[in-house]
């Protein structure tokens, strides 16, 4: 780096990326020759005439103390060794020193949402400094064209404990998943123990059931679903239970709610208050699933929704996932749906929004089923929308679109519902 | 091998609508080794002032430290010796062309000592001269010597040259090497030596009595041969749209680095640190984004070790928007403290100024409040040396009388001292 002179030396001055720690000039350039040492004195005494010395690049005049005094007695009686004979010495060689580790290269590890940047190796957006929500923050799947969900953190939670599972065969309404369990956050590990217990709900319940023939058949298929469901429950619970230190003092808990789709017809189990809607393109949306909250029995008593899920401690549940649990004892409902329409299962991260059937359906409508927008868009529309309602919880939207009974079955067929 | 740390301290939460952000990041190095072994050989020049202003005693004492201080410099250092008056000689070594420093072994450490057993005092004061000549010196070993300290001593004014050309003197010197400024007796100016320390990032201090020079220059020595990391810089990144109000060293003392700082590209700025031993060091740094609403959160700067061109550690600083007030309106005590303690560095330097210039009134206030600063944040030495200045009324409401005498050694000492920070109780 060329030296300046010292009238044009800014406070700061732009290098390239890497600066190297300042170093006077290089050789073979030749900069401007600092102010010679020794200015013209104005004091009196001492002639310095020293004699030239070469310093690279350019030679400058040094001086040196041109008269030779003995050497203080005081300092000679202080220090008599200076006055010692001494041994010939080599000069040692200085040996390379060690060499520096230093932090990763800051290779990108994503792309921004907010700016389109790269996301550096600490999570944070390289231009803009946003936090890239990590994996358990913020996912989505997709299993087919007609199933697809998205699980967020929300805006005020520290983290997600909700927990999303799906899965669906490729043949609209033929067979699909979707689970969804809300961890209680003043309960320990509840993020890590509501993710295993979905995802294991899903698992069994992915195992496609098997229509037999017979009269009874319907029945028997409506019954061997619904014990699984009973069966996901169970499943679901130990895995909850399975990942708590029995010694917590607050062990984890969650809700639990899934909603199977086989052959067009749809089952749902739930534990708690995360809901299951179903949503016709006509007709009336309703609530297919049952809370377990202190806001549902207080509605049993005939309190208006509005005041009874806006009451202190209105979403206490009365059941719950985990090693404190009251009976495992899911509400199930079955719902035959007579035209198309939208299987919604959701956490109260959203519904806290949008608690009406109605009020839901209103907000599934705001992107017409006609328009060409995948399940799992529509989904992150819903969780979106959540988020700009303040976000206040982790936000959580599955939904699977079913395009109504075979028309050779009937030409409008009203939705059948039956409660277990 | 040198270890690096970095730990911050911040209430991160914002409350809508807030743009700043204040933490304190510590950087800490241990195993950094001696002087020298890291990148190359160190270079250390010792400059002793000879005017005739410095009586036999003085003088003698100067080259007793000198003599000590050269004991201290480690085999395989280069150095030299640089004597000043109203002019500036290259003492040690003798050189007549060439490389104007020389490897510290044990002939040439019994030669640079007998040559300072030669001085005599005579002549004025120019300490720009004395600068640009170390600066001559040290530019002549050219680029391969990495880590380059100076150790000046003086005891009187710069009376032989013009503000002009002391300041053009530092100018040049900023960024080539490091300089620990000394003061013996009480006819020097603290401003002068602070000037020089703090743009070449040293430290200044008074040395009441030669007798205790010595001891006081053989520290200084170890402490700069225990210097193992050379050239570290704080890198300040902040994000697009966000803006560095100031990066301060908190502690060991005050130092505003805001003004030297290095732009590396458009979102990121280098601040020389100097050479590092093993020590740890705390920023106050201060950044301003653009408001973002509740629930955002992003980083608001990412404060690293930079030695040798590449990170050694990094802190994070973050801003999290936030309603909760519970968390919004809280303190950091870190970021509490350290700015307590930089208005009381600016109390006590503020009161000093306005006594010497005779407004007594602006002082008792000024003083006045660093007594009550020093108390609240648990700084007994800033106590102990203010009580030499002013009668203490009461220390809570900061009520002070200035004394009628005052030791000079006394006011030189806490006016050098006044940067010197303590740490957060418990």
């Amino acid at each position: 780096m060329t030296n300046l002179p010292e009238e044009e030396r800014p406070t700061t001055r732009t290098r390239p990326a890497n600066p190297q720690p300042a170093a006077p000039a290089a050789s073979g350039v030749a900069p401007e020759a600092p102010e010679t040492a020794g200015v013209t004195p104005e004091a009196p005494t001492g002639d310095a005439g020293g004699s030239g010395m070469l310093l690279p690049p350019a030679p400058v005049e040094v001086n040196h103390l041109e008269e030779e005094h003995d050497s203080d007695p005081a300092l000679l009686k202080e220090f008599p060794w200076l006055t010692d004979s001494l041994p010939d010495s080599d000069e040692e060689e200085a040996s390379d020193g060690p060499v520096l580790p230093s932090l990763e290269e800051l290779a990108p590890v994503g792309v921004c949402k907010k700016c389109g940047g790269d996301v550096g190796p600490d999570g944070y957006c390289l231009t803009c400094g946003a936090r890239m929500a990590t994996e358990r923050e913020h996912f989505a799947e997709e299993p087919s064209t007609w199933v697809g969900g998205v699980c967020d953190r929300g805006l005020v939670h520290l983290a997600n404990e909700d927990a999303m599972a799906l899965s669906s065969a490729e043949a609209i309404g033929q067979h699909a998943v979707l689970v969804v369990c809300d961890g209680v956050s003043a309960s320990t590990g509840s993020d890590v123990a509501a993710l295993a217990a979905a995802r294991a709900a899903r698992d069994l319940l992915a195992t496609a059931p098997t229509k037999g023939d017979g009269p009874d058949a319907d029945e028997a298929l409506e019954a061997s679903i619904l014990a699984s469901l009973v069966q996901a429950v169970k499943v679901a619970g130990n895995k909850v239970v399975s990942h708590t230190n029995p010694d917590s003092p607050s062990p984890a808990s969650c809700t639990f709610v899934a909603g199977v789709v086989f052959d067009g017809v749809l089952y749902v189990a739930n534990i708690g208050d995360s809901r299951a809607y179903w949503v016709p393109d006509s007709g009336e949306p309703v609530q297919l699933s049952s809370d377990h909250s202190l806001a549902e029995e207080a509605m049993a008593r005939g309190i208006e929704r509005k005041i009874a899920e806006h009451a202190p401690g209105a979403h206490t549940l009365t059941r719950w996932l985990g090693m404190d649990a009251p009976a495992l004892d899911p509400a199930l409902r079955t719902h035959r749906p007579g035209g198309p329409g939208w299987l919604l299962v959701c956490s109260d991260g959203l519904w806290n929004y949008a608690s009406e059937p109605g009020d839901i359906a209103a907000l599934l409508a705001e992107t017409p089923p006609t328009e060409a927008v995948p399940p799992v868009e529509r989904a992150s529309r819903l969780v979106d929308w959540a988020n700009q309602q303040g976000g206040h919880d982790n936000v959580t939207a599955a939904l699977a679109r079913l395009d109504g009974p075979a028309p050779a079955a009937s030409q409008t067929t009203p939705d059948q519902t039956d409660a277990a | 091998m040198a270890q690096f740390s970095s730990m911050v301290y911040q209430n991160e939460f914002l409350s809508a609508g807030a743009t700043d952000v204040n933490a304190i990041v510590r950087v800490g190095i241990t195993d950094a080794g001696q002087a020298g072994v890291m990148s190359g050989p160190a270079g250390e020049i010792v400059i002793v002032d000879i005017s005739g202003s410095m009586g036999r005693t003085d003088m003698l004492a100067a080259q007793r430290a000198a003599i000590v201080a050269l004991q201290e410099v480690l085999d395989g250092t280069y150095f030299a010796v640089i004597a000043g008056n109203h002019q500036a000689y290259l003492a040690y070594p003798p050189v007549m062309a060439g490389q104007g420093m020389v490897r510290m072994n044990t002939r040439t450490r019994r030669e640079a000592q007998i040559a300072v057993s030669r001085f005599r005092a005579d002549g004025g004061t120019a300490i720009g001269s004395w600068l640009n000549l170390a600066n001559q010196v040290f530019a002549s070993m050219g680029p391969g010597l990495q880590q380059k300290h100076a150790l000046l001593l003086t005891d009187g004014a710069n009376e032989h040259e013009t503000v002009q050309q002391l300041d053009s003197a530092i100018a040049a010197c900023v960024g080539q090497f490091q300089c620990d400024a000394r003061g013996v007796g009480t006819a020097w100016e603290v401003a002068e030596l602070r000037k020089i320390a703090e743009a070449l990032l040293g430290t200044v201090d008074i040395i009441p009595a030669p007798d205790q020079l010595s001891d006081e220059f053989a520290a200084i020595m170890r402490k700069a041969m225990s210097r193992g990391v050379p050239n570290a810089s704080l890198r300040v990144w902040v994000p697009q749209g966000g803006r560095i109000m100031f990066v301060r060293q908190v502690s060991p003392d005050v130092q505003d680095l805001t003004g030297r700082g290095v732009q590396v590209n458009p979102l990121t700025v280098d601040f020389p640190t100097g050479s590092w031993g093993d020590e740890e060091r705390d920023y106050h740094v201060s950044v301003r984004l653009p408001a973002r609403t509740v629930g955002q959160e992003q980083l608001a700067a990412r404060v690293q070790l930079v030695v040798a061109g590449t990170p050694q550690t990094q802190g994070l600083v973050k801003a999290n928007w936030s309603d909760d007030e519970s968390l919004t309106t809280r303190i950091n005590p870190e970021v509490a403290h350290y700015t307590g303690q930089t208005e009381l560095a600016n109390a006590i330097q503020e009161g000093l100024a306005a006594k010497q210039a005779g407004d007594i009134a602006t002082a008792t206030t000024r003083l006045g409040r660093a007594v009550q600063l020093a108390a609240e944040t648990g700084n007994s030495e800033a106590t102990s040396r203010l009580l030499k200045i002013v009668d203490v009324v009461d220390a809570p409401t900061g009520t002070v009388r200035v004394k009628r005498t005052v030791d000079k050694a006394d006011e030189m000492a806490l006016d050098t001292a006044s940067t010197k920070t303590s740490r957060v109780r418990g």
